[in-house]
């Protein structure tokens, strides 16, 4: 008797027991998953450091030392052809390895949270000091030049009824969108929409107003001329601060006033239009608008060195 | 003991008389404010869905009105002018981007749904389904997450009947002491609707020298808008305008007439409501005062709407 008192006991436990898990096992529940816009955040692309103690912060005349560069790929693309390139007095130092080195870092992703990172060490050394000087202060500039991406996708209101003629419910309004940063150093601030009215009047033309901001603190210049902007050739005027852009609407690409942004005191704006139009027989819909930048940049970082007599 | 037992069967057995199911008569299905009534069904479609997937969107259907019925009442002085319409209107879909979300009809029949009757208090039930592919995001340079409205709007014919059972007084003012069966009160109040989204909200009588007088308050009492019935097909939902909103015909009947009404139909309604005047010819002075049920058919248009938002997710 005791014992059936006992079974009955266990099997309500059990019974108990299976509805609170089949709780947690709720209804075709899908999160979230991380994508690819979770990483555009920041304002960082490429960001370089010298290792502890390399190069020294003091050294003597007629010395080997180390120069030792961190890099890391702090935004969210990839960047392939990257150089670094180092600047010494030559009168003070020689470098003893080769002034031209290359890299490629994948940026942050679902694969790599933290983006990729690499380290870079060449030799140098401290050349005599001629003369009467007991010492000298020696500057070791470091920059880098590598070509990088701005992408991001909004959402985006297609109102074909510009004048509300249609005395329809619309699912979206034609408003403008303010955004942050997304992962890189130069950034699409603003969006700007319009829907225009055309001569064909069964067609709008949806218009965007884009702003672009150089956010970093590096320089922005044409994405091909990555190898000029990291050597003594020159760069020419309109190769710097040139930013390229690429507008995508649901696939298909808007046509921008102009291709290459010009970044004047940082910043530009560039209006890009759906020349072939939306059929005013459509009703208002949400589409994604996707903006590309495609630009080259270029920051640096210097540390004194002091040379001392033997 | 035994005529104990006989009488506590028969006092239960007239108990149960009270238990019995009110007969069809007593049961008013034509209440209530509502005539299609479209909600999405649950997870169809998900508020989060994968792209390169086909996607299922299941509208529920119920007519909450009491219109259509098995057994129209005939004999109106308006009839619908657009006999061979099939279906009791149309579902648009829209507000999404149907190069991402494809294949998707724009428009479905509302299938035939009985109204609420007698027998069916709950009125007809049934769903739509709206069926597409979700394409993949990356194939359009989309790399984040696409959310999509679904809207979903519906077009349909109703119609509003409404009873109010009146008292006709051909000699109201009389001075000979008479008595009558009724007398016509300030006015008759019809209120919670009658199983329609437009409604009889108030009917006023008078009895004028040579013709009885009804004021009708109409009003639109739902949450859509109401649309010329004749230009259903045509211009609901994408091109409403002054020229075919708020457009509702009024006819009716009492004590064997047809009911003559200013303005003319279609009327037009003004924010949701209008005031009708009809009239009938008065009865004979001799006759005396009678009660009669005053029938009122309002014929139009309505159109409410629905929407739903769905996270396409990238997949990664």
């Amino acid at each position: 008797m005791k014992q059936n008192k006992n079974t009955g006991i266990i099997l309500l436990v059990i019974i108990t027991l299976v509805f609170f898990l089949s709780g947690c096992i709720g209804p075709f529940n899908l999160q979230n998953p991380a994508n690819q816009d979770e990483f555009r955040k920041g304002n960082d692309g490429i960001l370089i450091n010298f290792l502890d103690n390399a190069p020294p912060s003091e050294t003597y005349e007629d010395y080997p030392f180390s120069i030792g560069l961190m890099l890391k790929n702090a935004g969210a693309y990839d960047t392939n052809g990257g150089i670094i390139s180092f600047t010494v007095e030559e009168d003070y130092i020689d470098l003893l390895d080769n002034n031209d080195i290359r890299f490629n870092l994948k940026g942050k992703s679902l694969a790599l949270p933290i983006g990729d990172q690499k380290t870079e060490v060449i030799r140098a050394k401290a050349k005599k000091i001629s003369g009467q000087s007991e010492m000298h202060t020696s500057k070791i500039l470091t920059s880098i030049c590598y070509p990088y991406q701005t992408k991001k996708s909004v959402d985006v209101c297609i109102d074909t009824d510009i004048y509300n003629i249609k005395n329809i419910q619309k699912v979206c309004n034609v408003k403008d969108i303010t955004l942050t940063t997304q992962g890189a150093p130069v950034a699409i601030t603003k969006i700007e929409s319009e829907m225009l009215s055309s001569e064909d009047e069964n067609i709008v033309k949806p218009s965007f107003e884009i702003y672009v901001k150089n956010v970093g603190d590096g320089i922005a210049f044409a994405k091909e001329k990555v190898n000029d902007a990291c050597s003594s050739a020159p760069l020419k005027y309109e190769e710097l601060n040139a930013v390229e852009i690429k507008v995508m609407m649901s696939g298909e690409e808007l046509q921008c006033r102009e291709k290459i942004l010009k970044l004047k005191e940082n910043k530009d704006s560039v209006r890009c239009v759906f020349e072939k139009g939306i059929s005013t027989e459509k009703f208002v819909y949400t589409t994604p608008l996707t903006i590309e930048l495609n630009y080259g940049y270029s920051t640096s970082i210097s540390k004194d060195i002091l040379i001392k007599k033997e | 003991m035994r005529k104990i037992i006989l009488i506590t069967f028969i006092f239960l057995l007239f108990l149960s008389f009270g238990c019995t199911p009110k007969t069809e008569d007593s049961v008013d299905y034509r209440k209530g404010t509502q005539g299609i009534v479209m909600n999405f069904m649950e997870d169809m479609p998900p508020a989060k869905m994968y792209d390169n997937m086909p996607i299922d969107l299941v509208v529920e259907i119920r007519n909450k009105g009491a219109y259509p019925q098995p057994n129209p009442i005939t004999g109106w002085a308006i009839n619908v002018i657009n006999p061979n319409a099939k279906g009791i209107g149309t579902l648009y879909l829209s507000g999404f981007d149907d190069k991402i979300v494809t294949g998707m009809p724009k428009q479905m029949k509302i299938p035939e749904l009985e109204g609420k009757t007698s027998y069916n208090l709950e009125g007809g039930f049934d769903t739509v389904l709206f069926h597409g592919n979700i394409v993949d995001l990356s194939s359009r340079k989309i790399d984040t997450n696409y959310n999509a409205e679904f809207l979903v709007i519906s077009c349909y014919n109703y119609e509003t009947i409404a009873y109010q059972t009146v008292c006709i007084d051909p000699d109201p003012y009389s001075i000979k002491q008479k008595t009558k069966v009724c007398t016509v009160p300030p006015s008759y109040s019809l209120s919670g609707g009658q199983g329609a989204p437009v409604a009889v909200t108030k009917i006023e009588e008078t009895t004028l020298a040579n013709k009885i007088q009804f004021i009708i308050y109409i009003k639109n009492v739902g949450s859509g808008k109401v649309i010329d019935k004749n230009r259903l097909n045509i211009d609901c939902p994408y091109s409403l305008s002054s020229e075919n909103l708020d457009k509702v015909y009024v006819s009716g009947r009492v004590s064997g007439y047809s009911l003559s009404c200013k303005p003319r139909n279609p009327i037009t309604l003004t924010k949701g409501e209008r005031i009708v005047v009809c009239t009938i010819p008065k009865p004979t002075m001799s006759r005396s005062a009678y009660t009669t049920p005053l029938q009122i058919k309002l014929e139009y248009g309505y159109s409410s709407s629905i929407q739903r938002s769905v996270e396409i997710l990238n997949t990664p």
